[in-house]
Order: C-alpha cells, then structure tokens, then sequence
C-alpha cells in the first residue's frame, strides 16, 4: 500500500494493519503528521499538531503489539479532536480568541478512553467558534479562519466540526471525535463527504469538553466508514463518574431487514440534485429494508424551541465572557454582540420551551416508533461557499423540514453517509435518525449502504 | 446565525436554513427596535462599553425578535404539561 492508500483507509483497515504487523503505529502516525502539516491549514482544518505526544504514545501502542498486548480494535490508530476537547499536551482554545491560551492539565473522558484503547491523538482540530453558540453567518467565524472542504476550497467544510470533517476527508487523521448540539456533527459530514454518527444523549460522557447547551451537547465519531463509527462509539461510550448525564446504555441488536421510513417533505425545497441524489439512495434502501414512504414530521416551532433554550443554556455557559465584555474579541460580527442579545432571551419562554420540547420528544419517538429508522437529505444544499453569508446562500432552497434540530431536541441518535456529488463537485449525504439508544441500527443501515456505493472511498484532489 | 438571525433561532452548527430564512422574513416585517428594545440594548453597555451605536442597533432588533417568540413556544401548552426534567433519555 502507498502511504497515500494508507491515510485513507478506514480506522478498521488501519488497526488490522497494525495488529498484522504490517505497518508499525509510528510509522502511520508519521504518514498523518506529514499530511497534518502539509495539508491542515490549506483546509483550515487544524488547530494544534501534538508530535511529541502522538509520537510517545504511538511507540508505546508498538512496544504493547510487539508485546501481544493489542487494547482494542482502535490500538495505534491515529486520530484528532474537535479543539473544544481538553487533553494534555496542547492549548485547548474552544475555536475563540479569548481562549487562544487555555491549557488543561488533564484528558477529557473522551481521549481518556480513546489513550486507553491504545489510539494515538495527533491533532487539535478546528472548529468554529464556542461551536458556534453566538449565531455566526459566515465561514470564517474561527480562530484559525474559514474551514474548507477538501473536495472544492472554495466551500465551507461545514460547522461547528469543521476541523474534524475536513482532516478525515483529507485523509489528515485516522478519525475524528467531533461534536454536536444541532447539526456540528451532520453538517460537516455532509459537506465533507464524511461518515458522522452522533449519539444518543448521555451514551458518551461529556467531561473535559466545553459546554455550550448542556441539554443537547453530544461527542461522537466522524470517519471514512460507516463501520468506524460504529467501532469508535463502543470504544468512548459509557458511564462516567464525572459526567451525571452520561449512562452504560446497552447497544441493542440491528434488525436484519431494517423498516425505514423516508420523512414527508424532505425533499421539498431542496436542491434539485440534492434530491436527485437522495432519491438514487433510496433505490439502494430498497435493496436491503423495507421502505415506507411519506412519514409525517409533526408540526412545532422547533427553531424557536432550539433556539431559546440555546440561548438561555449559552449565555449561562460563557457568562463570565459576555460580562467581562471579552465577547468583543470573537471573530464573526455576530458572535461579537450574540451573548448581549442571548440575555435578552426571558425566563418565561425558556419554560415554556422546555414543556415544548417535552412534547416534542414524545411526538419524534412515537414519528419513529412504526420503523428501525427514518432517512432525510442530510442537508437541503450542498456546502455554503466561503465568503458570502450564509443567510444570503441558497436562500431558494431552505428545505421544508428540519429532522436535524427535532431530532437533537428529542436527544436521539442521527448518521450521515455520503451519498454521491453535485454542483461544483461537493458531496451531499443521506441522514438516517433512529429512536434512542439504537445508534448499533444506524450503523447496520450506513454499512450495508455502503456494502453497496463506493461514495466513502473516493478521495479528493488535495492539490486544488 | 446570521446579520438578520435572532438568538431565539440561533443554533450550534449549521441549525437549518429554515431558520435564517425565517429570521429574514421576521425582520424585514419589522425593522425598526421598540424603545424598550433600545433600552435594554443600552445596558449591554454595561458589560462592554465599547459597543458601537451600529452593535447596540443590531441588539436592539434581536431583542424585539426574541421576545416575539412567546406565543410561539407556549402555543398548545396546557396547564399539566410538565416541563422536560433533568433530561434523562428513556428507553
């Protein structure tokens, strides 16, 4: 295999390799940190290289296997963070300004277990701003500037895993642990061309990451394969004595032949290729599930709901920011001032969208309940170009419904796979949501998707 | 998320273009900041004083669209309905 077959396989592939003694971690974790320097900040996509510790624990996870003491799957596997993940070696600047020198003198739960397992973490990766909790409108709202997808540098990598979306696509890490409290793991998988699974709430403890709505705030895996995800999740997964949310859930058994369910109006008001794309997805469905058509998405005020609790949770969050008057120092225009109109936000109606969003949840779950899963277009558009606003992009196709914000209000688990290419050769992707804890489902249905289409292993032209 | 988003429609990630489009349509209905809006925009200064004449505008705008959003998320509710406890995802 060629270095460059290498740091494109899948984080399976990888960990045989290793274990087959065909490629020693180090060795892999050389190939990534060269990639990391010669590619990161084309795309935008890296924060902090960590050489020295990648390099010390990627000798150890070779002196265990020359040792027969493999940990896991994932032992000497390289792979990168979201930078709103602490762990010891780097800054870890929450993609902001005012937290450029922030140091942690401890892994997050997260790197804990993923250190445990025997992986090796290279990378700080970029992300937009405090996750974008503020209300950015453009691309370049970050720290280290506009995230750029691999497939066309003109487009946004997506947010707020900007980072973690394009070091995968780029063949920059092994994977990435990325974050999501609406939409931070599935957008940039869609613009991305990446494999995202965000998890059930509570199936992965939250400790050592940065807060920004504590009632939606989720870590989970983005990679080349659906089977990845799948792998990394029951390696970060669990209980966590420093995380009261985070539960051992049981990861229950996939059904064979899965009942999917395709969400009413998905298609509507979305881009024509997108839909074109969606649609040559679900002829694939259809080879291994059953499909029912037309599932109402109940009617509620979802972007207000989201929206008021984001902004009492946010504010509350980084309050010591707003107040020290330091927001003055973020990057966007509107994440400047956003914390001063979150405190606007009254009391009254963050009750009432928490009675919401009680019903909410129980509407999503009994929506899901007929199926093993539903499927929506991940996004209504491929990737927003860099540069413009996002509220002045695509404003012709604002999709009819929004799967992703009741999905993350009802804390229920979602993936996104790519599902082929459209205008300016960016990808577009397929979103699957499932009911809680079910996310082994997802991972069945994205796999045998992927059994099928070769979407996932196509890399992009890094010279562009 | 965006020159003319709400904090109530704000979202981490990329929420939906359905709410900046919406956003759009909210503030283009009314552009102009009430006064208790301007006021309360006023007091941010408070916390920044540098904030520009230009800032506390925009505040004020999000103030006004913020507190339009109540008769939208308490539409439905009843006076039984409880609200969401400590989160707990069930089975």
């Amino acid at each position: 295999m060629t270095h460059e077959d290498l740091a494109f396989s899948d984080a399976t592939t990888l960990g045989k390799l290793i274990a087959a003694k065909k490629i020693s971690s180090l060795e892999l974790t050389n190939i990534y940190l060269d990639r990391l320097e010669r590619y990161g900040a084309k795309f935008g996509a890296v924060v902090t290289i960590l050489h020295d510790r990648a390099r010390a624990e990627a000798q150890a996870a070779d002196q265990a296997v020359a040792h027969g003491n493999r940990s896991s799957a994932l032992h000497g596997v390289p792979y990168g963070v979201k930078d709103l993940l602490a762990a010891i070696g780097g800054p870890t600047t929450w993609g902001a300004a005012p937290y450029r020198n922030q140091i942690f003198d401890y892994d997050s739960t997260v790197v804990a277990r993923l250190r445990a397992a025997g992986a090796v973490l290279l990378a700080k990766l970029s992300m937009v701003e405090l996750a974008g909790g503020f209300g950015y409108d453009q691309a370049d709202a970050s720290l280290t500037g506009p995230g750029r997808t691999p497939w066309n540098r003109a487009y946004w990598s997506g947010g707020s895993s900007s980072g973690p979306g394009a070091a995968v696509a780029a063949g920059l890490v092994g994977f990435a642990i990325g974050s999501e409290t609406n939409g931070s793991i599935m957008n940039p998988s869609n613009n991305c061309g990446v494999s995202g699974l965000r998890p059930t709430f509570g199936r992965v403890s939250r400790y050592g990451a940065m807060a920004l709505m504590w009632t939606s705030d989720k870590l989970g895996p983005m990679a080349r394969s659906a089977r990845d995800t799948g792998l990394i999740l029951r390696t970060i997964a669990g209980a966590d004595p420093h995380d009261a949310s985070a539960k051992s859930a049981p990861f229950r058994t996939a059904s064979a032949r899965p009942r999917i369910g395709i969400i009413a109006k998905s298609m509507d008001k979305a881009q024509p290729s997108v839909v074109a794309n969606f649609k040559r997805s679900l002829d694939i469905l259809r080879d291994f599930a059953d499909i029912t058509e037309d599932v109402p998405h109940p009617e509620f005020p979802y972007g207000e709901v989201f929206g008021t609790l984001l902004s009492g949770e946010c504010a509350s969050a980084f309050r010591d920011l707003i107040d020290s008057g330091r927001s003055k120092m973020l990057h966007s225009p509107d994440d400047k001032i956003g914390g001063h109109e979150q405190y606007a936000t009254l009391a009254v109606d963050f009750v009432d969208s928490m009675r919401q969003r009680a019903k909410i949840d129980k509407a999503i779950r009994r929506m899901i309940a007929p199926f093993d899963a539903l499927v929506h277009p991940t996004q209504p558009t491929v990737a927003y170009p860099v540069g413009p606003r996002f509220s002045k992009t695509y404003t012709q196709w604002p999709g009819a419904v929004d799967p992703v914000t009741s999905a993350n209000l009802a804390g229920i688990p979602a993936m996104s796979v790519p599902n082929g290419f459209a205008e300016h050769g960016l990808p577009t992707g397929l979103g699957i949501i499932a009911n809680a804890w079910r996310e082994p489902q997802l991972v069945a249905i994205g796999s045998a998707y992927q059994s099928r289409t070769s979407f996932h292993t196509r890399r992009p032209t890094l010279q562009q | 998320m965006g020159s003319t988003r709400k904090a109530f429609l704000t979202a981490a990630g990329i929420a939906a273009t359905t709410t900046v489009a919406k956003a759009e349509t909210i503030a283009k209905a009314d552009p102009a900041p009430s006064p208790a809006a301007i006021e309360f925009a006023n007091r941010m200064r408070r916390f920044d004083p540098s904030l520009t004449p230009q800032q506390l505008h925009d505040i004020a705008k999000s103030n006004d669209d913020t507190w339009k959003v109540g008769p939208k998320v308490h539409k439905g509710l009843e006076n039984g309905d409880p609200m969401s406890p400590a989160f707990e995802i069930g089975e």
